[in-house]
């Protein structure tokens, strides 16, 4: 190709500038230069101020000098035309003098050649005219690519290192220095491995036989940190000279494994929800067998009956939980006194805590009322009490604090206002203020079988609430754990039903078309509604109820109906039943959240809706309050 | 070319190439005519310089006056008139003139016999 080029090149006529005052002289290489076969244009000056005026003007290929000039001699001749001719002109020194001395100079400073007057012919100045041209475009060549070579040196983003053959870094670019965090005239003269972890030193030897390579390795730099680096090495890229391409992927690496525990969390998100779905129907059987109990049992078994009610209303607790965990649970706020709650949970953190621990409760009686998700709020209780018992593995107390507290502008965590405060202490082993900085991340744990959510979980609750989390703790001094809830004005006092409930029989005579593909729930719930006075017809699956509607002849009050269930899903019949029985009303129920409402394209009023599990009391005011605003 | 070269080997003396200077023309008997009559002018006025600046005492434009006949001759493959101009060059070179007109008159009587042969070049039939 190289060939092909020269041929191009030759076809279009150089243009050569001859500075020579002496007339012989300049006919006789004028006259050599004509020939048409030269391909030479060829102009010709006699004085050295004429010669610079041209070259500013009109650079030519190539400038023929003579250095002995009337206005001008010697090396100065040489010096002032390179000056002027730049990098455009290749210049040819011709001489009546052999001067070696003043020939070195010239070609070292760049002349492309020296000719002595007198000992060259028209081919070899041909020749000569034409290497000349040749070198300078090839220095030209080199030049530029030098130039592009340095500017990506200097501005890539990448670091870049020469290393000699002993490991010592000979150049490297300002990108190199920031990676491992020193000025760049102070990374000259040192080995990689001096930034490297230990162990790399042995490793540099098998980069420099395997000729290329690619792998990671990790900086650590002066104040501790570490860098996680991408490297491409090349071994012998000059004789005795390596390259090493250093890449920081630290903050890619950290992008990384917050989208792997991103997607971690979705995953166990959507299991926890499918997991929840199931355990709340079954919970439904539960709950809604121990409420018929309640129904027809004496005093004693009544009882019973209630602590297995409530024993289900734990267990749905922990499914809110699971739900939350996996986003799809709906936050019912309600105004809660925040001692209550934690009054109510006493039984349960005395079972969590080993009989080491002393457990000591001190709940203002009547704080300012909080509006958050009670279910949420126990979690918050539970996470924090076992975070203490696990901090205190060899007994201690475990200190529970509820009160009011007024924050000032000084305190800058949190907001001027009125607060109800939720400590719990633990006399435990503490944390150091590295752990506590990182406390609450998802997945940090310092223990060895702990999830690490915990706590996050924790955080997260007290956020949506509205609310602040603090911690106060130093190695071997134990941890106080602080939970600020903003508190509501009282006006509205919608408190959350605390203390036993009583059952209570809401009856009724209406039809009732009950459609759950969950067989014992099914048989529970249409017990119960039988008890209440209602006419009850059941179906397993969509498909069923719809037969069963279109076969009945009286009316059919309410259809309730799950809204997930094989053959035909709620929507299905819904729309069948709107279209057939337009005067029936519509509850749908569900163990997913109501979210699964929207998702399946049914238009209904929020308050037609019930999430699994619900108690049958629950159930027999909904089935009266939908039939009762129909009929007014 | 080598066979018209050959026709000028009488011409061949220790003071004059004149093979050498067929060489450097490229045989082109034109480009060597006009050279021959470009120097037939220049030639007195070069050796006109030197000898004003041996007049005038000065060294300098000694110097630079052989210098550019030495060029001159070099070109035309005139090795005694060379070195004439050469010394004469050197003198200058050293800030004096004296015992210049001696060589100054040895240079006149070198480009004398140098015009001869040059013209008897040019005369020289190369058609053949």
């Amino acid at each position: 190709m190289s060939t092909l080029v020269m041929d191009a090149r030759h076809t279009s006529l150089l243009r050569v500038l001859l500075v020579e005052d002496n007339v012989v002289d300049a006919k006789l290489i004028t006259g050599l230069l004509r020939s048409p076969s030269a391909a030479l244009q060829c102009s010709h000056v006699t004085q050295l101020a004429e010669a610079l005026d041209r070259l500013e003007v009109d650079p030519p290929d190539v400038v023929l000098l003579d250095l002995n000039l009337e206005d001008s001699a010697g090396y100065e001749t040489f010096y002032l035309v390179q000056q002027a001719a730049a990098s455009k002109s290749a210049i040819l020194v011709l001489s009546g003098s052999d001067d070696e001395e003043l020939a070195i100079r010239t070609v070292r400073k760049g002349a492309q050649d020296y000719l002595v007057k007198g000992s060259f012919d028209g081919r070899l100045l041909l020749r000569s005219i034409r290497y000349a041209v040749e070198r300078k475009r090839s220095e030209e060549a080199l030049r530029n690519s030098q130039e592009t070579v340095l500017a990506i040196f200097e501005n890539s983003l990448d670091g870049i290192v020469i290393f000699a053959s002993n490991g010592l870094c000979m150049e490297a670019n300002t990108a190199a220095a920031t990676l491992v965090g020193v000025p760049r005239d102070e990374l000259i003269g040192c080995r990689l491995s001096d930034f490297c972890e230990k162990g790399f030193e042995g490793a540099w030897v098998d980069l420099t036989q395997m000729q290329t390579a690619r792998g990671q390795l990790w900086v650590e730099l002066k104040n501790g940190a570490r860098r996680m680096v991408d490297y491409c090495f090349k071994a012998d890229i000059l004789p005795g000279q390596h390259l090493a391409v250093l890449r920081d992927i630290t903050e890619q690496q950290d992008l990384e494994e917050q989208l792997r525990q991103s997607q971690k969390m979705e995953a166990v998100g959507r299991l926890a929800g499918g997991v929840a779905h199931d355990f709340n129907n079954i919970l439904g059987v539960i709950s809604g067998h121990a409420e018929l109990l309640q129904l027809s049992a004496g005093q004693s078994e009544r009882i019973r009956a209630e602590k297995i009610i409530t024993a289900t209303e734990k267990a749905a607790a922990l499914t809110h939980q699971l739900l939350a965990f996996g986003r799809k649970q709906v936050m019912s706020l309600k105004l809660l006194n925040v001692s209550l709650i934690v009054e109510g949970l006493t039984s349960m953190v005395d079972c969590l805590m080993s009989p080491e621990i002393q457990i000591s409760i001190q709940a203002c009686r009547n704080p300012g009322l909080v509006r958050a998700d009670q279910s949420q709020l126990e979690q918050v209780v539970m996470n924090l009490a076992t975070n203490a018992r696990q901090a205190m593995p060899e007994g201690g107390t475990l200190t529970i604090t509820i009160d009011e507290f007024q924050s000032s502008k000084d305190q800058p965590d949190l907001p001027p206002g009125k607060y109800v405060r939720l400590s719990v202490s633990d006399t435990g082993i503490g944390m150091t203020e590295e752990i506590q900085s990182r406390i609450f991340d998802p997945f940090f744990t310092t223990k060895k079988m702990g999830s690490g959510l915990g706590l996050s979980t924790v955080y997260g609750i007290v956020k949506q609430s509205g609310g602040y989390v603090t911690v106060q703790s130093a190695p071997q001094q134990g941890s106080t754990f602080n939970v600020f809830l903003p508190v509501v004005s009282s006006n509205d006092l919608e408190l959350a039903p605390a203390g036993p409930r009583k059952p209570t029989h809401i009856a009724g005579n209406e039809t009732l078309l009950l459609v759950d593909s969950e067989e014992d729930l099914r048989n529970a719930a249409t017990e119960y509604l039988k008890a209440c006075g209602y006419r009850v017809l059941t179906a397993g699956d969509g498909k069923e109820a719809v037969e069963i509607s279109d076969r009945h002849d009286g009316a059919i009050s309410l259809l309730i109906s799950d809204i997930v269930m094989p053959k035909l899903s709620g929507r299905g019949l819904v729309e069948h039943v709107r279209k057939t029985r337009p005067d029936t009303s519509v509850l749908l129920i569900s163990g997913y959240t109501d979210d699964a409402v929207l998702r399946h394209g049914i238009s209904l009023d929020p308050s037609c809706f019930l999430q699994k599990p619900f108690t049958f009391q629950i159930l027999g005011a909904k089935v009266r309050g939908i039939l009762d605003k129909a009929i007014s | 070319m080598q066979s018209n070269k050959s026709r000028f080997n009488h011409l061949k003396t220790e003071r004059f190439d004149p093979g050498s200077l067929w060489d450097r023309v490229d045989g082109d008997m034109g480009l060597l005519r006009e050279l021959i009559e470009v120097f037939a002018e220049e030639g007195p006025r070069m050796l006109a310089r030197v000898d004003n600046a041996i007049r005038n005492g000065s060294a300098l434009e000694l110097e630079k006056a052989s210098h550019k006949i030495k060029g001159s001759v070099l070109q035309f493959s005139a090795s005694a008139a060379a070195a004439v101009a050469l010394k004469l060059e050197e003198i200058g070179k050293r800030g004096i003139v004296a015992g210049a007109e001696q060589l100054l008159a040895q240079l006149k009587q070198e480009v004398e016999l140098l015009q001869k042969s040059l013209n008897a070049m040019a005369c020289t039939d190369t058609a053949h």
